[in-house]
Parts: C-alpha cells; structure tokens; sequence
C-alpha cells in the first residue's frame, strides 16, 4: 500500500508540473473561405489578441520554394491556394510558427505524399530499430551465458 | 574528523548507490552545459549571417535606416526594439514585440538575409543539458540529478576528510580514486555554484505549480502569471497619438543617457510611440560595477528620456529593485554567466571537462570493484556507459555537421538534425553490443570522432566560402578559433585511436571467455 501512495505522489507532482509547463504561445490558424482561398489567422492562445503586421511566408513542401509572401492585417490575412503542398510560416519574434497548409476543395493536380510528420517517423524509426537490435543482443548473450552456466 | 565505522559505511554505500543513479543524466547534463557556455561564440559560428568583418569602427545608432526598416517592415511603432551589438550577438537586431526582427550589420548598415538560418546547434545542446528533450519530466529529472549531484559534494567531502583508519588498503590506492578524491575537492566550489542553481532551476520551477495550485485555492497552475505581474512588470504602453513629431537624433539621445546614467552599460534600446507625440527611449542594459545583481537577463536597469526634448523622465536603479528579482538575477548569473567576458568561460569550461573526469573516474571505481563478481550483468552496464558517455561525443559531432549539410530552407530541418541525432547515438549503442572486444568498440569510437570532427570543419568552410586563415585575416576570429578547436580535437582523437591498443587497462573489462 505504502508503494502505491508513494507513485501516486510522484505521479501527482509529475502531472502538475506537466501542466505547469504549458505556456500558451502565438498560433497561427487557417481555414478555407472559398473554392480555392485561405484565410490565416495569428493569435495569442491564451488571450485571443489578435497579432498584427507579422510576417507571413507560404513555403512549398516539394521543394522549399517560397510561394507566397504577405503581412498580417489585424490578424487575418487572406491568400490564394497554391498549386501544390504547402506549409505556412509566420514569424514571432525568435520563435516562428509553422503549420501545415490546407488543401483546396478538389485537391491537388499530381500526386504529393504529405512530408509533415515524415522526419519525425523516420529518425524513430531508425533509432528504434538499433536500440531494440541492441535488446536482441543483450538477451541473446545471457541466454548463451545461462546456458555455459549449466 | 571522526565518524561511526558503521556510519562511514553507510555513507560510503549511499555515495555510491546515489552516484550510479545520477551520474548517466548529469554526465550528459555537464557535457552538453559545458559547450553551451560558449553559446555566444558558437552561435557566431553555426550562423553565416554573423560572419561579417568587424575592424571598421562604428557610430552604434542607426538613424537613418531606423525609419525606413519600420516602414517597410511594418513594425508595430508602440514599442521598437533595438538590440546593439555585443559580443554575444555581433548583428544589431530591430524588432517590435511578438513581431519580425530585422538584422543589420553595425558596420555597414546593411539589412542581412538571413535565408531561414537558425542556431540549430546550440539550441538542440542547450535543449539536451536542460533534458528538455525528454517530454514532460526531462527538466525534473536533470533538477534532481543536480540535487543528488549535492549530496555527492557533501558525502564525498566527509568521505575525504574521515582520516581512514586502514591506510595501507592497496585496492584504494590507484590513480583513479586518488584524482576523483582530488578533482571532487578541487570541484567543490564549481558543484555548489551550477549544482544548486540547476537544481533550483530544474527541480523548483517546474514544479513549482504545486504551490501555485495550493495558494490560489487551485485557480493558477503557473506561478509565473502570478508573480510576473509584481516581479517582471512590464513598462505599460503609451496612449495613441496622432500628432507626428520629430524625434532626437538617437545618438544625441545615447549620449544623454549615458551622461546621467554613467554606470549603465547600454545593451537595448526601446522606443515607444516612434516618432509620435509622446514618445518615450528607454535605454536599459546592467551596470558595469555590479553584473550580477543587475543581469540584463534578469534585472535590467533603464533610464527613460523623452525622445522630443532628451529630458529625463525615469532612472531605475539597483536599490529601486525588488529583491526577490535581484537574488533571481544572482542566480541567473552564475548559472548562466549572463554578460560575462570570455576569461570566465574559459576557466568554467576547464572545470567542466575535470568535472566528466571526476564523474568517468567515479564510475570506473564501481566498475572495477565488481569485475569480480557476476559477470553478465555488469558487462552490459558496462558497454551502456561506454556507448552513452563516449558515444555522445561523435553523435555530438554529427549533430554539428548535419546541420551544415541539411539546407537552411527546409521546414522540418531541426526535426530531421535532432531525430537523426539520437539515430547516430544509437548506433553507437547497438555498436558496442555488437562487438565483442572493449578495444575496438573504443577504437571505432574514437576513429569516428576524428574523422566527424574534421569534416564538421570543412564543411563549415566550404558552406561559408571562407577557408581557414582568410577567417583569420578577415578577423573573424571566433569563428577561426572554434575551427582551429575542431581540428585539434579531431587530431587528439585521432591520437587517442592510435594509442588503444597500449592502454592495458581496458583489458580488464574485456569479455571472457571462462563465463
């Protein structure tokens, strides 16, 4: 019993502490306003204001080619849907906010594969494999230990 | 000193238990905090933006320009930012809050294109010595290693001054826990200083909720929207004016500040209201006779002018100063060695490297005392340690030169240079299990490093375009140095390779093959 109050505890100070951490930040939305228009919207999480004047790129995600370049008006800002995956950046201050771009109603001509979690999956991935190949080792090796032993 | 044997015992025992579980996450800690009091100096290396000429002398205010990169810029003019160049950030830096920046070279006023450039390198290590890499619990966790980190100061203190009894014990006597014995005594002072301050920063403020929780009858998580207010207020912004003025030119405005506030060293400049009616410069910065109290990060002091007639209208000083803020300031700065010269940093780095000595000495002793007894358990803590303590320096090493090989405009670039990371690092974890001899794991361990380090090297100069002593001759010499740095780091380990195979020590822990 002791045990369980005890990894309660911690837990308890481990998710408070979680939550803690949190600091609401500027985020950039964007939703579709017509067939093949965007409208961005920069705010702060945590009290709605509006951002005004920032810096709004459209970056393409074949090739990292800038496709758009605009500012703010009041927190909003309204955009043609390029031709291909994009993803929106905006600058605040040092740290710079990025999303995904949408898709227009009738999707993209061609066929892209989405690269938004791509970097992420793969390095997992990878780091994954050599570190449950290393398990595989290590209980290999007491295995045929164990089994000099006996 | 005397002590209880069995008490003496017990302490030793904890020394140790207490040890091998703090020594994996505060080795990383050190490495990584280490490099990071370079920041300045590395950010200057990794950025091709700040790699500019600086011989020519240079009037700080920008004037002219000023104007022009507000318009065009769309600045928001309630509050511009004007950051000068110090020796942390040689680029001057105009922004308005939660805007765009703008960088320029002091020197010849040009606007730099920065073309997506971002501080990968020191940022990941920073992140990595915080243990904000490990989500949600990393920074706790790093802040109870320091705490442990403590308490290992304190127990190896006594530990060291209990005359023991049996001085003729032979197993005591080697060259390993006479120097980590020593190092601990020389590296007491540096403990207490970035031990207690981490683990005041680690461990008290992420959970630090709890007691905001517990006061605002579970109403506020953070405890810093409750004190920010009070500790950090903010100067409020000015009411709208439509009237447009002439302002003072900002050098004039410099020297009047400087006239009444001669302590201050003038870091930022602010200006509310530009070229409004009522627009107000503050000039803030530390002051020169007392950095730590007065940290820019922390507790910056300012003098407030009217930009229209250079009257002054506020001087904050140390005294005017909570001392809440001043004691945080206290230990920002000797955490952080905010504002300090490169004198400091030096002989805190020295420190940093004897203190992984200490540490590697301090796992070594527990090693050696238990290659006697149940082999296969030990012998996988072993290559563990090996591919985690030793490992971390080529993966380091690649983490320097993805970020010169990945190009700046790639969106998920910082993602791919942190994955790829911990792909690298743990190779060198399935490595040393792989391999059956200590040898060549370290001689594969050191080989790599060396041949890392030397192309983390030239691919910095083939991506900048500058080759080593024209960095040199072109004064840009923090760069020159951290590449000279890389190369006789990649010839000593490169020494170190070659040397393996006459280090006889390492055969203890080979496998055996009686077991």
């Amino acid at each position: 019993m002791f045990n369980i109050k005890k990894i309660l505890l911690l837990l308890f100070f481990i998710s408070t502490s979680l939550i803690g951490h949190k600091i609401p930040g500027m985020t950039l939305t964007s939703k579709l306003i017509d067939e093949n228009k965007i409208e961005i919207k920069g705010f702060n999480k945590r009290s709605q204001k509006l951002l005004d004047g920032n810096k709004i790129k459209l970056f393409s995600q074949v090739n990292n080619r800038v496709l758009f370049e605009g500012y703010l008006n009041k927190g909003f800002l309204e955009t043609k849907i390029p031709k291909e995956p994009y993803m929106i950046f905006m600058y605040v201050g040092e740290q710079d906010v990025v999303i995904e771009g949408l898709a227009p109603k009738s999707g993209y001509e061609g066929i892209y594969a989405s690269k938004t979690n791509r970097a992420f999956k793969y390095t997992l991935g990878l780091s994954l494999l050599f570190v449950f190949t290393t398990i595989f080792l290590i209980s290999k090796n007491l295995l045929k230990q164990r089994k000099a032993k006996l | 000193m005397k002590i209880d044997k069995l008490n003496k015992k017990y302490l030793t025992r904890a020394h140790t238990v207490l040890g091998l579980i703090a020594i994996f996450l505060f080795y990383i800690s050190t490495y990584f905090g280490t490099i990071t009091i370079f920041k300045p100096y590395i950010q200057a290396w990794e950025l091709p933006s700040t790699h500019f000429s600086s011989d020519a002398e240079f009037e700080q205010i920008i004037d002219l320009k000023l104007y022009q990169i507000v318009r065009e810029n769309k600045l928001n003019v309630k509050n511009i930012e004007i950051e000068l160049p110090s020796f942390k950030d040689e680029r001057l830096k105009i922004s308005s809050q939660n805007q765009n920046s703008v960088y320029l070279n002091p020197y010849t006023k040009e606007i730099l294109d920065l073309n997506n450039e971002y501080p990968t390198i020191s940022t990941l290590f920073n992140k990595l010595h915080t243990g904000a890499n490990i989500p949600y619990i990393g920074l706790t966790l790093m802040g109870v290693a320091s705490s442990i980190m403590l308490f290992l100061m304190i127990s190896g203190l006594i530990l060291y001054l209990v005359k023991s009894k049996k001085t003729n014990e032979n197993h005591n006597k080697n060259f390993r826990f006479k120097w980590h014995k020593n190092f601990g005594i020389i590296l007491t002072p540096y403990v207490i200083i970035f031990a207690l301050t981490g683990a005041f920063l680690g461990l008290m403020l992420s959970t630090s909720s709890v007691y905001a929780l517990s006061n605002t009858n579970f109403e506020k998580q953070s405890i810093r929207a409750l004190v920010g207010p009070i500790i950090f207020k903010q100067k409020a912004l000015l009411e709208d004016k439509n009237k447009r003025v002439k302002p003072l030119q900002l050098s004039k405005l410099e020297e009047i500040a400087q006239k009444n506030y001669p302590e201050l060293k003038i870091r930022k400049i602010n200006i509310y209201n530009y070229r409004l009616e009522n627009s107000q410069t503050v000039f803030s910065g530390y002051l020169k006779n007392n950095r730590a109290l007065s940290s820019s990060r922390i507790n910056p002091l300012s003098i407030t002018l009217d930009s229209k007639t250079g009257e002054v209208l506020e001087k904050k000083e140390l005294e005017d100063t909570h001392m809440i803020k001043k004691t945080l300031s206290t230990f920002y700065w000797l955490h952080f060695q905010t504002d300090e010269p490169l004198l400091i940093r030096i002989i805190f780095f020295i420190l940093g490297i004897v203190m992984l000595i200490c540490l590697l000495f301090g796992y070594l002793l527990w090693a050696e005392k238990k290659l006697s007894s149940d082999y296969g358990y030990y012998e996988i803590l072993n290559r563990f340690s090996i591919a985690l303590l030793l490992g971390i320096i080529p993966a380091s090493a690649i983490l320097m030169i993805l970020h010169w090989l990945i190009p700046f405009s790639m969106f998920d670039r910082i993602i791919w240079i942190e994955g790829l990371f911990y792909v690298s690092w743990s190779f060198y974890l399935f490595y040393s299990f792989k391999e059956t001899s200590i040898k060549k794991i370290f001689k594969m361990i050191f080989l790599s490093s060396s041949i890392l380090f030397m192309l983390t090297f030239l691919l910095h100069e083939i991506h900048t375009d500058i080759l080593l002593f024209e960095l040199f001759s072109s004064n840009l010499t923090k760069q020159f140095v951290i590449d000279l740095l890389l190369i006789i780091l990649a010839c000593l380990f490169y020494f170190l390779y070659k040397r393996v195979e006459s280090f006889s020590y390492l055969e203890k822990f080979e496998r055996r093959s009686d077991v």
